[in-house]
């Protein structure tokens, strides 16, 4: 079938929209509600075009045979400019002195400034310690409200009141706080105002980073090495990973480990443990490094609160590990230590202030600092750190080594993949001859995988988005077995978590995903409990996975009813 | 006028007549009679019956009696004065479509009338019975956009009484996904009367309100002159222009103009549900338009930006030229912006809502520059 | 039948009661018609007949259709925020009364119309409302 796109034929299969073919060949249609992952609502107007003489909106459009488009009259940009001018005109002016979506289209529409003035005056949330909203910035674009309800299924926001009085607000009018937010950060990466955002650490930050008597140290997630990058013009998924250490060393940190690292040791512990519940039949096994996951299984399957693994995230084993083992190999106070940590996501932030997070003795919080990778980029920008000009250093020791299975804990399955690649060796006793499990790979938003281990066969699931762990955690308890579960809460996993750069969308998430698979690739170390850094951390300090020290340190408890705080 | 000789009552002997034939040819006979819908849009109810009949899966009908559109009150009328017809008309609708529910969605204004509709329905008993077929009644809770046939889907199902992209049709894809076919109070009531050869499609009820001594609904008959209906109104003052809803837009009162769609519409108005506000010498253009500005204002859903933010502007606007604070250039925005609106906008709320100062600014454009600086 | 479980319904007897839908009430009703709270809560947002809660012990709404409008509604309204010393969309300080514009009542035969809590009153004017407002203490 072929559609006419401004007098020229353009091929195209049922069910496609105007927008979709346009964008297939390159036709620029503005476009500002649109996003890719979520079903079209037609809400902002901007993507008009004129379809057989009607305007319509491109994106919820569906290209019909011989349909006659025009994307690009006087009439047309005439129109797009006024909706553009509306919507900007309802924002506080501020949002438009800084570079988001909605100031590209205004520029792409050739607008300067809004007609109109901006009267509202709403209040802000800043209850959680996640996530921030901004009501005075929001176009009510709805991409939020969708993400939340349908890729997330978490239903903690939502738009209240009609017309003009419409905001997007807690449910029940509630603070995000007292919502059943889970933290993921879903909806801060995909608003096109940033309304919604992290809550915000930089300031702090910079603070830290002026004290000259402590010493300032930070780790990197796995997924931010093939992130950070965008923000600095970047292709998605460039390997940055040198340029970063050199980067933070240039903002003033004085050590730089790695997360990657404690995603090795998360597996030993990890691992193990699964080992264990296999004896003790107490399966299934669900992994436990994603705290919005965590919250999301607390809030809407406290059943299954029994079943997540109890060793702690590899930020805050790395947390734990800083104020004890490092404090102590340095001969340092930990109280003298700040740690801070590089994270792809929001629920992070929340997670480092858990009453829980608090393993050393210095009685502050582990990891005393939370930035997402999108904050780093705007206190680079600020301190006019140009991450692309920086000459790769190395992570330093004795925390910085790591493995292949370490590296893919930023994709999908990775964690899955990573720990069956040990607990094989422990259960079996020998080393699993291909690493590569691909089955647990990809985009799919359920992913299952059968391995026979010492002639009994190990069922393992792997979910993100989470919607698709909503719909694995209900076959489960209708009834399906499984052993070991992996859930992270954002599509993609920690590559597609609330704290990345903008924009996000499936083929910026492909990026990454091959990204971090080529790291692990690279690697000649691809299993954890090869790691010699790691071997050299159980056998100076640790002892042995699940030791009565790595239980104090490295493991923690869930609360019985409720989200984690 | 008697309003209560307005509708001739059938007295179940309409729905007797209709349940001795089968549902197709019901449908048939209802296409011929040559019946549109009367909520506004006046899609032939013969072809929507049809279409509806044909789509796969468990019907339902519903009636639409969420009349809120300004100035009309017709259909409160007949389910006060025929609430009988009504019901005849709802059954003749499952019978004819199959369908085994039925529900009518009441405006939250007329919550008084549903002892009325109770009565009504009770009166069909047996016939309810022997076709089983259950009538429910829902109560709006004050949403003029649930007069839209989507908006009440979702409004029903719950959700945010935001309207639908159609296609898919409510015929075809309505409540909860079934084929649901939703007529309008007054079209439903007209359906016994087809089966009495008593229906006329040339008539049809009209509200009179506004400056007029003697205001409530008529019965009219199209091409009618204007002049002679309005006259039979009384009129308070000398009339000046005529206002057809909130929605329906402003034309100079035109006292030899026969009443019709088409001479309504090559004034750039549209007569809609069929109600005429009379305006007379010493009222204000520019403040009446101010004030339906404030309705679509007060009931624009929010789902989309022309709608929720343009209609603000708007009004801002004419609440400047209203006060004599405009200016020549807040005029020409004003006629841009309602343009803009009007072709924009998602649904028929947001696209008709500027049609009262397009036609206006077409009609009384001197009020305006009057007002302006 | 299909009446029974519907949310308005739900929420329309609640406000009816109690004047007011608390969150409390909220939660139980989505659960009762199997509906996630937050798609109830922004659908009870939506409607101008519910509020979460209580306004006042009377309602007043001023019709402002533009028949109400053409007999003097924006008087009508001027009036009642002098007497009652109060902001349309507002309730008195002693929260007896509750002042608000409504659309369309279907009385525009009798303009102007209000409805105080719910109740209809027709070709109003200062008179007759201080008449009305007398009894409602």
């Amino acid at each position: 079938m072929q559609i006419i796109i401004n007098e020229r034929y353009y091929d195209f299969k049922k069910g496609e929209t105007i927008l979709q073919i346009a964008k297939r060949h390159g036709i620029e249609i503005p476009t500002l509600c649109y996003h890719s992952m979520l079903k079209p609502e037609g809400r902002c107007r901007v993507c008009l075009v004129s379809a057989n003489g009607k305007i319509v909106t491109s994106c919820d459009t569906l290209a019909e045979k011989g349909m006659h488009v025009v994307t690009n009259s006087k009439k047309l940009q005439k129109m797009r400019k006024k909706a553009v001018d509306l919507i900007a005109s309802s924002v506080e002016p501020q949002t438009l002195k800084e570079d988001n979506e909605l100031t590209r289209v205004m520029k792409k529409v050739g607008l300067k400034k809004p007609s109109y003035r901006h009267h509202k005056i709403l209040k802000s949330d800043k209850s959680s310690n996640a996530i921030w909203r901004n009501n005075n910035k929001c176009i009510a674009c709805g991409r939020c409200v969708q993400f939340c309800e349908k890729i997330q299924s978490v239903n903690a926001i939502t738009f209240s009141g009609r017309g003009n009085r419409m905001v997007v607000e807690g449910v029940g009018g509630e603070e995000l706080a007292s919502t059943s937010c889970v933290s993921c950060g879903q909806c801060s990466l995909v608003c096109p105002t940033n309304a919604i955002t992290e809550a915000k650490s930089i300031a702090r930050m910079e603070r830290m980073l002026r004290n000259k008597k402590k010493l300032k140290i930070v780790q990197i997630a796995p997924s931010v090495r093939v992130s950070i990058g965008e923000s600095f013009g970047l292709k998605a998924g460039e390997i940055v990973t040198g340029k970063i250490v050199s980067a933070l060393h240039k903002l003033g940190f004085d050590v730089v480990f790695d997360t990657n690292f404690s995603a090795d040791l998360t597996i030993m512990e990890e691992a193990t443990e699964f080992v264990e519940r296999i004896k003790e039949k107490r399966l299934p096994l669900f992994t436990s490094c994603c705290p919005a996951w965590i919250d999301f299984c607390c809030e809407f399957f406290p059943e299954f609160v029994k079943n997540l693994s109890t060793t702690k995230s590899p930020q805050q084993m790395m947390g734990a590990m800083i104020k004890t083992y490092y404090a102590k190999k340095r001969n340092i106070n930990a109280k003298n230590i700040v740690s801070v940590s590089i994270m792809p996501c929001t629920a992070k932030k929340k997670e480092a202030s858990l009453k829980e997070m608090r393993s050393s003795n210095a009685g502050k919080q582990d990891i005393d600092l939370v930035l997402t990778t999108r904050e780093l980029a705007e206190l680079l920008k600020r301190k006019k750190i140009d991450l692309k000009k920086m000459k790769p250093m190395k992570f330093n020791d004795p925390l910085g080594e790591s493995s292949g299975a370490g590296s893919i804990f930023g994709a999908s399955g990775g964690v899955m993949e990573a720990a069956l690649r040990t607990a094989y060796f422990l259960l079996e006793g020998k080393e699993l001859k291909n690493a590569d499990i691909k089955q647990l790979r990809g985009e799919r938003g359920i992913k299952e995988f059968k391995i026979k281990i010492r002639g009994k066969k190990i069922r393992t699931a792997v979910a993100h988005g989470l919607s698709n762990a909503r719909l694995l955690l209900e076959r489960i308890r209708s009834g399906e077995k499984f052993d070991f579960v992996e859930v992270m809460a954002c599509p993609g996993g920690c590559i597609g978590g609330g704290g990345q750069p903008k924009p996000s969308d499936w083929s910026v998430l492909k990026a990454r995903i091959q990204a971090i698979y080529e790291i692990d690739k690279r690697k000649k170390i691809r299993k954890s409990h090869k790691n010699p850094s790691i071997k050299k951390v159980y056998s100076e300090f640790l002892k042995e996975p699940a030791s009565e020290k790595a239980r104090k340190l490295l493991h923690r408890h869930y609360p019985l009813k409720g989200k984690t705080i | 006028m008697k309003e209560e000789s307005l509708l001739f009552k059938s007295n179940l002997s309409g729905l007797k007549a209709a349940l001795s034939k089968n549902p197709s040819s019901v449908i048939k006979i209802v296409k011929k009679s040559g019946l549109r819908g009367r909520g506004g849009a006046g899609f032939p109810t013969g072809l929507k019956w049809e279409l509806c009949a044909k789509a796969k899966g468990e019907h339902l009908v519903l009636c639409n009696a969420d009349e809120g559109e300004p100035g009309t009150f017709k259909d409160k009328l007949i389910i006060t004065k025929a609430a009988l017809n009504l019901i005849e008309g709802i059954i003749i609708a499952c019978h004819a479509i199959k369908a085994k529910n039925a529900l009518i969605y009441l405006r939250g204004e007329y919550s008084y009338l549903i002892p009325t509709l109770k009565k009504a329905i009770r009166k069909t008993e047996p016939f309810l019975k022997k076709k089983k077929i259950s009538i429910g009644i829902i109560l709006g809770q004050g949403a003029y956009i649930c007069g839209d046939e989507t908006a009440i889907l979702n409004s029903i199902e719950g959700k945010r009484p935001e309207p639908r992209k159609k296609p898919p049709y409510p015929a075809i894809h309505g409540l909860y996904g079934k084929p649901t076919l939703i007529n309008n109070v007054e079209t439903l009531a007209m359906i016994p009367l087809i089966f009495l050869k008593k229906f006329d499609a040339t008539k049809r009820l009209c509200s009179f309100s506004g400056d007029l001594k003697n205001a409530g609904v008529f019965e009219i008959r199209e091409g009618k002159q204007i002049g002679k209906l309005v006259e039979k109104a009384e009129p308070i003052g000398i009339p000046k222009a005529l206002c057809f809803g909130a929605s329906g837009g402003i034309i100079p009162y035109d006292p030899c103009m026969p009443l019709t769609e088409k001479n309504i519409r090559d004034r750039g108005a549209w007569l809609g549900a069929c109600s005429i506000i009379v305006i007379n010498h010493a009222h204000s253009i520019v403040e009446l338009c101010e004030s339906i500005q404030k309705f679509f204002v007060h009931e624009s859903c929010g789902y989309c930006a022309p709608c929720r933010e343009g209609n603000e502007r708007i009004l801002e606007i004419l609440k400047r030229i209203s006060h004599s604070e405009g200016t020549m250039h807040d005029l020409k925005e004003l006629e841009e912006l309602c343009d803009f609106v009007s072709k924009a906008s998602f649904c028929a709320l947001g696209k008709s809502a500027p049609l009262h100062v397009i036609t206006a600014l077409r009609h009384f454009k001197e009020e305006f520059v009057r007002r302006c600086r | 039948m299909i009446a029974k479980k519907v949310l308005l319904n739900e929420l329309g007897k609640e406000q009816k009661k109690k004047g007011f839908v608390s969150k409390k009430k909220l939660k139980e009703i989505a659960k009762n018609v199997c509906l996630p709270e937050s798609e109830v809560f922004s659908a009870a947002t939506f409607y101008s007949f519910l509020s979460l809660e209580k306004r006042a012990k009377h309602i007043i709404q001023v019709c402002n259709c533009p028949s109400s409008h053409l007999h003097g509604s924006d008087r009508i309204m001027k009036y009642l925020e002098k007497k009652l010393k109060v902001k349309a969309g507002h309730a008195t300080k002693n929260k007896l009364f509750f002042l608000s514009e409504t659309s369309c009542v279907g009385l525009c035969d009798k303009a102007p119309a209000i409805i105080i809590d719910g109740k209809p009153y027709v070709k109003v004017n200062e008179k007759k409302i201080d008449k009305i407002l007398r009894k409602l203490k």
